[in-house]
């Protein structure tokens, strides 16, 4: 128990140093002395290039994890993340449409990415109630593993229409962050925060809903509501960072089993680690990812799964031995 | 007083309640008794707000139940359901959910469980757990589901106790049980129902001296020197 306490901590200390990290390491070799002083190509390279990248790493960590807490709870499916119910395929389809109808409106990237979020959702949901029960069955990962194909159609379709649109966004399809820009984040940024403050004001909730409809109607809650509104915070999370990551999956689906199992289970505290826990994840993942091929570069997502992967089997095997 | 009127429900086009009308009193033990399929869990859904689109009406302390805002509702009903959740959650996490969680725990004599999580409880730990959560809710009507089902006799006699001081303090407690034995030793009045329809409703005595038992279960009951009634 002593460890897990001190886990919050640790872990805000380990951002704090993956941030740091992440701005100092490169192809580049940076010259602290020169990157504080106006105009210096180190000036340059830390404030436009690394800072808005890292981030974006960070902020992208926080949704993406935040965002598969929520589904998790809300439909009480260990596996649900935006990734495998079809939101991220969703909303980047929508971004995707939208930028090649409207190249260069930045700003209104998030609502398209929403949309195409609730879009996918909507039919996820209207799929798995056809198919079978929510949460009890695999039906809401089967309507997903549809959705996402469909999704994932539309994007190869419009990329392969229009190349144009999916250069501005290499590696759209596993995640990165490659020329992420100030301006592109601000909009994103402002959704994320506001969400995750409201997912803190859910977070008892959350507690009560894990303990199924049965027991939160009868601590007066309404279940279908509740899940709703999560369902809903977490689609705005991770469509917003899908808008400027692209479709960033599996630290959405395995962050909040780490958490879950530092924090015991307990909603704020879950919460509390995710939000730790997933941004360290991807700001490795984009680090490695710039650096282990120097001077190329991969996409962030493949580090992602690399890092993400065997962590998550070793979960699934000591939750079978309980 | 929980008043029921002309209570009935359907749910996907198939009637699971018909025109059931009750009232239970303050301090009371209330045997719910059924086969399976009766209705049971079915009323206890529809008395913690589990089910909403009822007919008829429910009426706590002269007000529907339906019209209530959440925290009314919160203080009318405590459900301890027969399906438990399947969850890692912790004991502690779990007890916290109302203040004094953790101490009715202690008072079943399980503060050794307290730190560890769900899954590793045995069945009987955990629905003492879920027990303790229900009884840790302070509310008008106790709604309990089959909670002797996966008790052996030592966790049987907390449950007993756990709904003896209940009735004192003036909650109204409703048990649904199998054992009709059981239930008419625990209970201060009896309701039976079949296919979704009330069957009897009156106190045990007139349960007892009733045919009910008969035509809905075929047991007859027997009443042993020392004054206990049996159903075999």
């Amino acid at each position: 128990m002593a460890e897990r306490r001190l886990s919050v901590p640790a872990l805000a200390i380990l951002v704090v140093l993956v941030f740091m990290l992440s701005l100092v390491l490169g192809w580049a070799k940076l010259d602290l002395g020169q990157a504080f002083i106006q105009g210096t190509p180190d000036n340059i390279i830390l404030f436009s290039v690394r800072l808005p990248r890292t981030l974006a790493a960070f902020l992208a960590g926080v949704a993406f994890s935040v965002s598969g807490l929520l589904l998790q709870r809300a439909t009480g499916n260990d596996l649900s993340s935006p990734n495998i119910i079809g939101m991220n395929s969703g909303a980047g389809a929508a971004v995707l449409l939208f930028l090649s109808f409207f190249p260069g409106h930045f700003r209104l990237l998030p609502l398209a990415a929403f949309l195409g979020a609730a879009i996918a959702l909507a039919l996820v949901f209207v799929i798995a109630s056809l198919s079978g029960r929510l949460g009890t069955s695999g039906s809401l990962i089967l309507a997903g593993i549809a959705v996402n194909a469909l999704f994932n159609a539309a994007i190869s379709t419009i990329s392969s229409l229009d190349p144009d649109t999916l250069t501005a966004y290499s590696a759209f399809s596993v995640g990165g962050f490659a020329s992420v820009q100030f301006s592109s984040l601000a909009v994103p940024a402002v959704i994320i925060i506001v969400s995750v403050a409201a997912a803190f004001l859910l977070s008892s909730i959350i507690d009560v809903i894990r303990l199924g409809d049965e027991i939160a109607s009868s601590m007066g809650y309404r279940p279908a509501v509740i899940r709703t509104i999560l369902v809903l915070v977490a689609a705005l999370l991770a469509s917003s960072a899908v808008t400027f990551s692209g479709l960033l999956g599996f630290v959405g689906l395995v962050t909040p089993h780490i958490a879950s199992f530092i924090s015991g289970g307990e909603g704020r505290k879950t919460l509390l680690v995710s939000i730790f826990a997933g941004p360290v994840l991807v700001m490795l993942s984009d680090l490695l990812a710039r650096t282990v091929i120097m001077p190329s570069e991969l996409p962030a997502g493949v580090f992602m799964a690399a890092i993400g992967v065997p962590f998550f089997i070793y979960l699934l095997i000591r939750r079978s031995r309980g | 007083m929980i008043r029921i009127k002309n209570l009935s429900l359907s749910v996907k086009g198939r009637a699971l309640l018909n025109d059931i009308s009750l009232t239970l009193e303050e301090g009371r033990i209330y045997a719910l008794l059924g086969e399976n399929g009766s209705g049971k869990t079915t009323l206890m859904r529809v008395l913690s707000s589990y089910f909403r689109s009822y007919s008829g009406s429910i009426e706590f302390g002269g007000r529907e139940l339906r019209t209530l805002g959440r925290k009314e509702r919160d203080g009318m009903h405590s459900l301890l359901p027969q399906l438990l959740p399947q969850s890692d959650i912790s004991v502690r996490c779990l007890l916290s959910m109302y203040r004094n969680g953790l101490a009715c725990l202690e008072a079943l004599g399980l503060g050794h469980l307290k730190d560890s999580r769900l899954n590793v409880l045995s069945g009987g730990e955990k629905e003492m757990v879920f027990l303790a959560l229900a009884i840790s809710h302070d509310a008008a009507l106790y709604l309990l589901d089959e909670p002797e089902a996966s008790l052996d006799s030592n966790y049987r006699k907390k449950t007993e106790r756990v709904m003896m001081d209940l009735a004192e303090q003036g909650k109204t407690v409703l048990v649904s049980f199998h054992d009709i034995t059981r239930a008419v030793a625990l209970s201060d009045d009896v309701i039976v129902l079949s296919h979704g329809s009330l069957a009897f409703f009156g106190s045990k005595d007139e349960f007892i001296s009733s045919d009910t038992a008969d035509r809905i279960f075929s047991l007859s009951s027997h009443t042993l020197d020392d004054g206990r009634v049996i159903f075999i």
